[in-house]
């Protein structure tokens, strides 16, 4: 058994870079949901899109990063909106094979 | 002279968890006289880094033998993870899996180079990210850092970190320059240098 000074030791002892990820997402979780909002107006593709930013940077582990620097936070983004991208197109793969006129209008208007 | 040994290099870091600019870490109210030992052993003055540095202080004196008053550490002096890197890719003890008492180089994809060193301590499980890219849950022992990860904290922390072989981490198995093991063994290259063997290349 530890005892609570001993816990309180053992707290200043231990870190976890994962937790890094929610000092990222402070600075960036706004970015991603805007652009998740202009990619769909679906909000379960939305929920989607910036889970999926989430992931991303997690999987880049943000301690690798600077997040006072303004080029590491943009790489950040970049790199989260690139992914959600991928699934953006993955998601609506079978409406872009086929596209109607409101489909390419709403396409372009995206990435624009 | 001292065998390479992990077990020791793990040992004397674990005696430095806590340590860090601020003698006895948050609470603390020291000089920082730790850090500026470490910074002076591989030649940093001023600021800067010095997780780096902090590798090289453990490793040396975790290899140092009183008697002869030499230290077997085979790694260089450096406050930079890029030359500790560059070191380790010239050695070829750049290994894909991770083992305890392994030095780590973690790896900043937009800045293409090293940014932090540490040694791991203990494996946990391994993984698959999103993108295919296998990760090890290691712990670490590294300094100048704080309980979430990030770099230019006051401390040195046990860390539980994720790291990839294919994202650009680096595990150097520094015990691969043994001069001993490497003396007899025909796939290495082995010298003398100041009178005591090093390995120039491991197999």
């Amino acid at each position: 058994m530890i005892a609570a000074s001993g816990l309180a030791q053992l707290e200043r002892a231990t870190g976890d870079a994962g937790l890094a990820v929610a000092d990222a997402l402070a600075k960036v979780e706004v970015r991603l949901q805007r652009k998740a909002r202009r990619m769909t107006r679906d909000e379960d593709l939305y929920d989607d899109l910036v889970q999926e930013g989430m992931i991303r940077l997690w999987e880049l582990d943000p301690t690798r990063f600077d997040l006072s620097n303004r080029r590491d936070t943009r790489y950040l983004v970049r790199a989260a909106v690139n992914r959600m991208w991928t699934v953006f197109f993955a998601e609506t793969a079978i409406a872009l094979a086929d596209p109607t006129e409101a489909d390419v209008r709403q396409f372009v208007s995206m990435v624009a | 002279m001292f065998r390479l040994s992990t077990r020791s290099l793990i040992a004397t870091a674990s005696a430095f968890i806590g340590l860090g600019e601020r003698a006895g870490g948050s609470e603390g109210g020291g000089t920082g006289g730790l850090v500026e030992l470490v910074r002076r052993e591989v030649g940093q003055s001023g600021h800067g880094a010095w997780d780096t540095a902090l590798v090289h202080h453990l490793g040396y004196w975790s290899h140092f033998d009183h008697r002869s008053q030499h230290s077997s550490w085979p790694l260089i002096a450096t406050a930079s993870a890029t030359e500790l890197g560059a070191f380790g890719a010239e050695r070829k003890i750049e290994r894909e899996e991770p083992e305890p008492g392994d030095v780590f180089l973690l790896y900043a994809p937009n800045k293409r180079q090293f940014v932090r060193a540490g040694i791991i301590v203990a494996l946990g499980g391994r993984g698959k990210f999103v993108n295919g890219n296998v990760f090890h849950e290691v712990v670490t022992i590294e300094g100048n850092t704080n309980e979430r990860g990030h770099a230019g904290g006051d401390r040195t922390l046990a860390m539980t970190r994720k790291l990839s072989w294919e994202g650009g981490d680096r595990f150097l198995r520094w015990t691969d320059l043994d001069p001993y093991l490497a003396a007899g063994d025909p796939t290495r290259s082995v010298d003398s240098l100041g009178g005591r063997l090093v390995v120039r290349k491991a197999a």
